[in-house]
């Protein structure tokens, strides 16, 4: 591959046509939430410009947003997405093993400057120095910072990387941070899920290529075009939260029926991701669609917020085994206590006050 | 034996209409909310006849704007109203009677100092419950409603909300535990009402409505009591 090779050229090369091509720009536009009359400038920046290269980082972490990426669902874009970017460096897929997979990502970062784009999947650890995960005998933190110093921006693929997702949950024991924690000089792209939808790196990739510069974010620092609505606001069940039609246990009629999952503690409200417009596997479904309400994932510290399976979390951290219904209805309880308490000690005192007075009188 | 009392009017009219329009808002406000949170009514047949849970929270929200107007405009009143419609939390007075209230309620002093308007225990008590957690209630609120709609107004004024609190999961809860504020608020506001209404004899539930409260023109008024 040569080094200046375009989008373009390398598609063509691979034998996928000019119209798949010119189709594949169009469903990037539209994921995109672009303008038609933007497409061609899409097209145009695929054409003239060489591939970037990506270095894709596994840090603590699962592997269940890599598995999530190699699934991305459009047949076209399964075939472009993962072979369009040029992923350099990627510890689960690469062949290279050892000080050679190493070589690979320190002559990338070499030969790239301020160039390539950082994928990173897992937190970093804080901890003893960042004991808790290390790589080739370095710490993650150090291979992060390191990797991310020329990079062009980073993408935080995965809620462990966006929010430390389930080693970052109560109480935390090898202090495991988001990486825009530690990467403060570099615009940091996050891309939450357990695992996330993998087409958010494509287009954040072609958008990059196409304009110069990372896509809008939401007030959470995530691409807007994918996590600007809750789950809940474009659900299939939604039309039977609005009517009031609630499962109640999984197995009842209403659940044979597909009424909503709210009361079976459904996130989606409170959820915001494109699970619901993308949907997983091809387009095949989502956790809601097939039955299971949403558990949250790509939240903030959305396992600290148990159990998953009842509307409100028990809080703080299930330490008192009751949600904030139950504490609001005890203080409840205990100011009720509280005013007959002193309504009665208001009796007593006023009876004393009136007898005193009374026997102090001629 | 007749007790020799002086009218005076305290409430001014935009002070009553404020006190009941907010009362009915946050009853309203809380059974919706509470049915928004625990839905136990259960609506049968095709869910294409029905829309109890969106008509709830239509009215939820209805009544939420409601009651920020009236919030607003009661923070207005405070500038425009007469004397007893202030609340000056930085005077010096202020905290005294707080103190010299606090020892009356807790039965350590018998008598306590004569208010037409409200003490400074009711005011502190209408601040933390009413204002703070109004407020919050509303930013929660409004952060939650924002999300429907991610490039409206509201989104854009109140989207900080949801990243501040880390999620907006922890956003609900804090809007469901200040609902139960005002729950608390209502039993300790009634409670003292009420006693304030026996134990003075000065008018004060119908001064809800009318405005008048009645003061003793004599200064021993405990031994006029009967």
């Amino acid at each position: 591959m040569s080094k200046s090779e375009t989008y373009y050229q390398w598609a063509r090369r691979k034998g996928v046509s000019r119209r798949d091509f010119f189709k594949f720009c169009t469903l990037m536009g539209a994921m995109l939430g672009l303008e038609a009359t933007e497409f061609p400038k899409i097209v145009s920046a695929l054409q003239s410009k060489p591939r970037l290269p990506v270095i894709y980082l596994n840090l603590q972490e699962c592997t269940c947003c890599g598995e999530s990426f190699l699934r991305s669902s459009h047949p076209l874009v399964s075939d472009l997405i993962f072979n369009m970017i040029s992923l350099d460096y990627m510890e689960v897929l690469q062949a290279a093993a050892g000080k050679q997979a190493e070589e690979v990502r320190l002559k990338t970062m070499k030969d790239h400057p301020g160039g390539y784009i950082l994928v990173v999947e897992g937190s970093v650890t804080l901890g003893n120095g960042g004991v808790f995960c290390t790589i080739g005998g370095v710490s993650t933190t150090d291979i992060l910072k390191q990797t991310a110093e020329g990079a062009a921006a980073v993408i935080a693929y995965g809620s462990c990387a966006t929010n430390a997702c389930v080693q970052g949950a109560y109480p935390n024991p090898t202090e495991a941070v988001p990486i825009r924690r530690v990467i403060k000089n570099k615009p940091v792209i996050d891309v939450p899920g357990c695992p996330p939808i993998a087409e958010v790196i494509t287009g954040t990739i072609v958008h990059y290529l196409t304009y110069g510069e990372i896509p809008e974010l939401t007030n959470q620092g995530r691409p807007k075009a994918f996590y600007e609505h809750r789950v809940h606001d474009n659900c299939v069940r939604r039309a039977f939260f609005d009517a009031g039609q609630f499962v109640e246990s999984f197995d009842d009629a209403g659940a044979k029926q597909g009424w909503c999952l709210y009361k079976m503690g459904c996130k989606g409200p409170t959820t915001y991701n494109a699970c619901a417009i993308t949907e997983w596997n091809d387009g095949v479904s989502y956790p809601i669609k097939s039955g299971h309400p949403c558990i949250g994932c790509s939240e903030n510290n959305f396992f600290d917020n148990t159990p998953f399976y009842t509307h409100l979390a028990k809080i703080p951290n299930n330490a008192l085994g009751k949600d904030v219904d139950q504490v609001g209805m005890d203080v409840v309880g205990v100011a009720g206590l509280a005013v007959v308490a002193h309504a009665g000690m208001t009796a007593v005192v006023k009876h004393g006050e009136k007898k005193a007075k009374e026997g102090s009188k001629p | 034996m007749s007790i020799l009392r002086s009218q005076v009017y305290v409430w001014e009219f935009p002070v009553r209409f404020f006190h009941w329009v907010n009362a009915l808002a946050i009853t309203i406000l809380f059974l919706t909310g509470m049915y928004i949170g625990h839905p136990i009514l259960d609506t049968p047949g095709e869910a294409v006849g029905h829309f109890f849970m969106g008509r709830v929270r239509y009215w939820h929200g209805i009544f939420a704007f409601i009651f920020m107007a009236n919030m607003l405009f009661r923070l207005y009143w405070f500038w425009a109203g007469n004397e007893y419609s202030k609340m000056r939390l930085w005077k010096k007075e202020f905290w005294r009677d707080a103190v010299t209230t606090f020892k009356y309620y807790t039965f350590m002093t018998r008598e306590h100092a004569e208010h037409v308007g409200h003490n400074a225990l009711a005011q502190l008590m209408y601040f933390f419950f009413v204002w703070l957690g109004g407020l919050l209630i509303m930013l929660t609120g409004l952060a939650m409603r924002g999300g429907s709609d991610p490039n409206g107004t509201i989104q854009t004024l109140f989207g900080w909300v949801v990243p501040l609190l880390r999620n907006e999961y922890q956003v609900r809860n804090l809007h469901h535990f200040l609902a139960w504020g005002f729950a608390v608020f209502l039993i300790g506001h009634l409670y003292m009402v009420f006693r304030q209404d026996i134990l003075d004899d000065d008018g004060t539930i119908s001064s809800m409505i009318n405005g008048y409260k009645f003061e003793l023109s004599s200064q021993n008024n405990k031994k006029a009591r009967p």
